[in-house]
């Protein structure tokens, strides 16, 4: 019994799409002008040779070829096998410049690698244009067996996810006569968050969880309960850190669970009846300033729209973050379904 | 942003690599000796000045209207002195462009204009040279361009990631390490490029090349009497020649005919008028068919630049192959390669040896040769005097000889013993009615060669035995180091040819032979070195200036007989190798044994390798026992040292896998800060994987 047609034409699917991946040159070659120059001269040069028959011009023009072969080989030399990894900042915020970080290795035992240009391909989600180059970073040498570190500053224009497509490295080494580049696929997504505003949202809606009346902000006196510790995580508090297990384990832990003094606030999204534009967006940006300024004065903090709950207790600064990142009007279905997968 | 092109200019000093390139260029088209000496001074003054100023320029160096006004100077220079040959005008002009782009200290974007100058140099140097010190100076101009282009890379991209700073940085010993290397790959990877680039031509014309033609009066087609003895004052080089095939010659027995001469006014000897001149026909493969059989010895000569472009052929030559043109032979079969009187030429003799008065038989009979004018070889000149002088020896010398055979060898024994060789001829008095042979015939017998050849030749005609003079080199000496012969002007002879009914004609060197041959001088180490030169110079003639199409194909049928040969011996069938048993070829046979040898290393490195375990594969298993950590949870914190993490990974997992980790952590320390590899990294990672599973 052979394979099910369904399985056949998916693997041939699978074939098709990965077809312009294979026909793609691995490297990109590019004269430039002195490339172009020295063409020219060798052109001139072969012509010479070939009708003069003179056998120390022989001798030029060999040198001249394997002098284009060397370049080749060098420039080839320096790209192959070269890695670079991307390290991601824990939080981006959309208008504000994040610091990236990236590892330029050299795994060769004897090459170095010179004269490097890596270029970081993103696109943003649901962005028509083509994928953009979001830095520049030089490189002029990375020894044998090394690992270089370059940061570079990256402003996202709008919060959601950001998908980093690779990396452009190309090098004009060694002569200057071409410049060739590789593409380096090293996908990744950066979740950029709301835009927060400086001046806070003091007028944006915050309820009590426990009260489904109030639209006040209030502060809940909760019983004291057992503490449960947890790793800390950017953004907590620095009065939630629980010294004793933080000294027994060797890392910095926080209290998971509530204390005797414990605040909780409940910040509101409206997300029906309302279309995707800058309105929402400023609505977004204003609930992303509250929950960070809450978060700031301790307060535990929940996130309420029209369709969604997030209980302040079981809610960390990463998952609200997130949330608002994503969050879209529920003026369409696959706004609402991609609600569902990132609350989670 | 393009990266066609440097948009930012460099700024510094010039590199000492583009001063290199710059100098061997101008030294490579000074090796032809066809610029003037003013303008190498020029370039010379115009280096140095470069040199003096490349780390503190002046201020003019870094203004724009000098090099304006010097690039109209230049112009103007090239056009008053030019002179016809524009190759010549192309080579000085970028010469000199390229001495104001020197000077230049403003910053620039790119070098290669400079290099492009200094290539056109080379170009225009190759065309006109073929100096043997052609290689070394190429190889050091590839070493200065690929420095400056290397480096002026790596600056221009320093310059323009704004990162000036680091573009001083740059020049390391590594950066220079692997210049050195990639000069030596480039030579390496041209060799074969030069072999198989195809040739349009089987011959070729070096004219301008070899060591110019000296003083070859003795070749000309009109001799008097002393000329041959001008150029045995010329020490230099005239002919190297390769013993191909049969025995090396003795030193006695060794000569090179050139010229023939058949008419003798008293004074000159000169070629008859009435000679035909006839030519050859090219064969492919073959050559010039002289006569009818191939010839069981062979010679390979290298020949100077030599008057009327004579070929100097050895015996009796059969074949004359090899790069000529064209070959004519006149009706003393004196050869000619015309259009070659300036040229160094190489080409291959085939022959039989000739006939000389030992061989001859003692009843062989002088007849003459069938030629309508063969009576040109009994001419003697109108001189009573002279021709009563000569009835006289001959009387005396060949009074009892009973034939042709012995008439000839009695003159040539009579002048052998009764004559004393000397460079000091009798005084040649054109004033006078007497022929200088009348008084070198009576006053004593002392002269060199060709009084003794020219004596022997007019009393051979006065005895009736039809003879001419041949004007030659003959002895040479042989150059150890490259094991051919090195013929000098010194060795200029002349000798006699008398025609004999079936042998033909037969060769009489009538100079008393102790006096002819000069000694041979000790092989000391100036001796040695002077051989090496000579031996140098002509593997470079021979391999890389006559390298052509017919000799391309002559190296693929010798591979093709050895890959053949090599085949068979692997089959195992000897008998089936090519005529005289060979044995496989040397070539292919070292090859193959190399190559295994290398590929047998090259398996054994990287076994090895592997089995001591690179560094880097000590790091990769650090990182993966950390990535099976994380995954439990357990992660390093940036600020934590292997030691720090130990301690918290020895409070979180259990204490078997605890102290696995404890093992690879010191096996990580021992790498790093120790360069002590470790053989059970990979067998520790495993084991922390099975714990860490249960």
């Amino acid at each position: 019994m052979g394979p099910s047609r369904n399985s056949r034409s998916s693997s041939h699917t699978a074939l098709i799409s990965q077809l312009p991946r294979w026909l793609r040159p691995p490297r990109t070659l590019r004269p430039t002008r002195a490339g172009w120059a020295f063409f020219v001269l060798l052109l001139s040069t072969g012509v010479a040779t070939i009708l003069i028959g003179n056998n120390l011009l022989h001798i030029v023009l060999a040198l001249m070829l394997s002098f284009l072969v060397l370049s080749g080989l060098l420039s080839e030399a320096v790209l192959r096998d070269i890695r670079v990894k991307r390290h991601l900042p824990n939080e981006a915020f959309a208008g504000q410049a994040t610091a990236m970080a990236i590892e330029i290795e050299n795994p060769h035992r004897i090459m170095p690698a010179y004269a490097l240009v890596l270029e970081d391909f993103a696109q943003m989600a649901g962005e028509a244009e083509s994928p953009f180059p979001v830095s520049r970073i030089f490189v002029l040498h990375v020894a044998a067996g090394t690992t270089k570190t370059r940061t570079y500053s990256m402003k996202a224009t709008q919060r959601g996810p950001c998908q980093l497509l690779g990396f452009r490295i190309s090098t004009r080494f060694p002569f200057g006569l071409f410049s060739k580049a590789l593409f380096l696929e090293e996908p990744d997504e950066l979740i950029v968050y709301p835009a927060i505003h400086k001046g806070g949202a003091a007028h944006h809606q915050v309820r009590d969880p426990g009260d489904e009346s109030t639209q006040q902000t209030q502060k809940r006196l909760l019983g004291p309960e057992a503490s449960q510790v947890r790793p800390y995580e950017t953004g907590d508090s620095q009065r939630r850190i629980h010294w004793p297990s933080t000294m027994r384990r060797g890392e910095i832990l926080v209290r998971a669970g509530e204390t005797s003094e414990a605040y909780a606030a409940e910040v509101m999204l409206t997300t029906r009846g309302i279309e995707p534009g800058k309105a929402f967006e400023v609505q977004v940006c204003r609930a992303a300033t509250e929950v960070l300024q809450l978060l700031q004065e301790g307060v535990e903090v929940g996130l309420r729209t029209d369709s969604t709950n997030l209980p302040p207790r079981d809610t960390t600064r990463s998952q609200l973050l997130r949330f608002l990142a994503l969050v879209q009007p529920e003026s369409s279905l696959a706004a609402a379904d991609s609600l569902e997968g990132n609350a989670a | 942003m393009s990266r066609k092109e440097f948009r930012v200019p460099v700024e510094g000093p010039l590199p000492l690599g583009a001063v290199l390139t710059a100098a061997m260029a101008s030294v490579i088209l000074g090796l032809s000796g066809a610029l003037p000496a003013w303008i190498l001074c020029l370039q010379a003054v115009a280096m140095l000045t470069t040199m003096i100023l490349r780390e503190k320029a002046m201020p003019w160096q870094s203004k724009a209207l000098p090099f304006i006004v010097g690039s109209f100077g230049v112009g103007l220079l090239c056009l008053i002195t030019y002179d016809g040959r524009i190759l010549i005008t192309v080579g000085i002009a970028a010469m000199l462009f390229q001495a104001l782009l020197l000077l230049n200290a403003r910053p620039r974007r790119t070098r290669f204009p400079l290099v492009g100058l200094a290539l056109t140099q080379v170009l225009v140097g190759s065309i006109l040279t073929t100096n043997v010190f052609y290689a070394i100076f190429v190889i050091l101009f590839l070493l200065g361009t690929l420095w400056t282009l290397l480096l002026h890379t790596l600056q221009a991209e320093a310059f323009e990631s704004g990162d000036p700073e680091s573009a001083f940085r740059v020049a390391t010993r590594g950066l220079i390490t692997m210049t050195l290397a990639s000069t030596l790959v480039t030579v390496l990877m041209a060799v074969p490029i030069f072999v198989v680039l195809p040739r349009m031509h089987t011959h070729l014309d070096h004219s301008g090349a070899g060591s110019g033609q000296g003083n070859q009066a003795g070749f000309s087609d009109r001799v008097r009497l002393g000329a041959l003895g001008e150029i045995r004052s010329d020490p230099s080089i005239q002919m190297r020649i390769y013993v191909d095939e049969g025995p090396v010659p003795v030193r006695s027995e060794a000569y090179w005919r050139g010229m023939s001469f058949d008419h003798f006014d008293g004074w000159e000897w000169s070629v008859s008028p009435d000679g035909e001149i006839s030519g050859f026909t090219y064969m492919p493969r073959h050559g010039y068919q002289l006569r009818s059989k191939t010839g069981g010895q062979a010679q390979s000569i290298v020949r100077e630049p030599t008057i009327r472009g004579v070929v100097f052929t050895t015996e009796v030559t059969q074949l004359v192959g090899g790069g000529l043109n064209s070959l004519d032979m006149d009706g003393n079969e004196s050869l000619f390669a015309p259009h070659t009187e300036r040229a160094q030429i190489t080409y291959s003799l085939r022959f039989d040896p000739q006939p000389s008065s030992s061989s001859l038989g003692t009843g062989a009979t002088a007849v003459l040769p069938q030629d309508p004018q063969a009576k040109r070889y009994l001419q003697l000149p109108e001189s009573p005097e002279l021709s009563a002088t000569l009835e006289r020896l001959v009387a005396k010398i060949t009074g009892d000889a009973t034939s042709d055979a012995d008439k000839a060898r009695r003159i040539e024994g009579y002048l052998q013993t009764h004559g004393v060789y000397s460079n000091q001829p009798p005084a040649l008095d054109e004033d006078l009615s007497i022929s200088p042979i009348q008084g070198f015939l009576t006053d004593g017998l002392e002269a060199h060669c060709e009084y003794f050849a020219t004596s022997m030749v007019l009393l051979a005609r006065t005895a009736n035995l039809p003879a001419r003079l041949v004007n030659g080199f003959a002895g040479g000496r042989e150059n150890s180091v490259g094991e051919f012969i090195e013929v000098a002007g010194s060795d200029a002879h002349s000798w006699v040819e008398i025609h004999f009914a079936k042998e033909g004609w037969v060769r009489f060197d009538p100079t008393p032979a102790d006096q002819r041959l000069s000694a041979m001088p000790d092989m000391g180490l100036g001796r040695r070195l002077a051989d090496t030169a000579g031996a140098l110079k002509l593997w470079w003639f021979r391999h890389v200036i006559d390298f052509n199409s017919n000799t391309q194909m002559e190296m693929v049928e010798a591979g093709r007989i050895q890959v053949s040969d090599l085949y068979q011996f692997i089959r195992k069938r000897p008998q089936e190798l090519e005529e005289g048993n060979r044995q496989p070829g040397f070539v292919p046979t070292v090859s193959l044994g190399l190559i295994t040898m290398l590929l047998v290393a090259i398996l054994s490195y990287k076994l090895y390798a592997k089995r001591i375990q690179d560094p880097i594969f000590i790091n990769v298993h650090y990182v993966k026992a950390l990535a099976l950590l994380r995954r439990r949870g357990i992660r390093p914190q940036r600020t934590q040292t292997a030691r720090d993490f130990l301690t918290v990974v020895q409070a979180g997992v259990p204490t078997q896998a605890a102290a696995v980790f404890e093992r690879l952590t010191r096996s990580y320390e021992a790498e790093r800060y120790g360069n002590r590899n470790s053989l059970t990294a990979g067998e520790e990672l495993r084991e922390l994987r099975d714990i860490l599973k249960q």
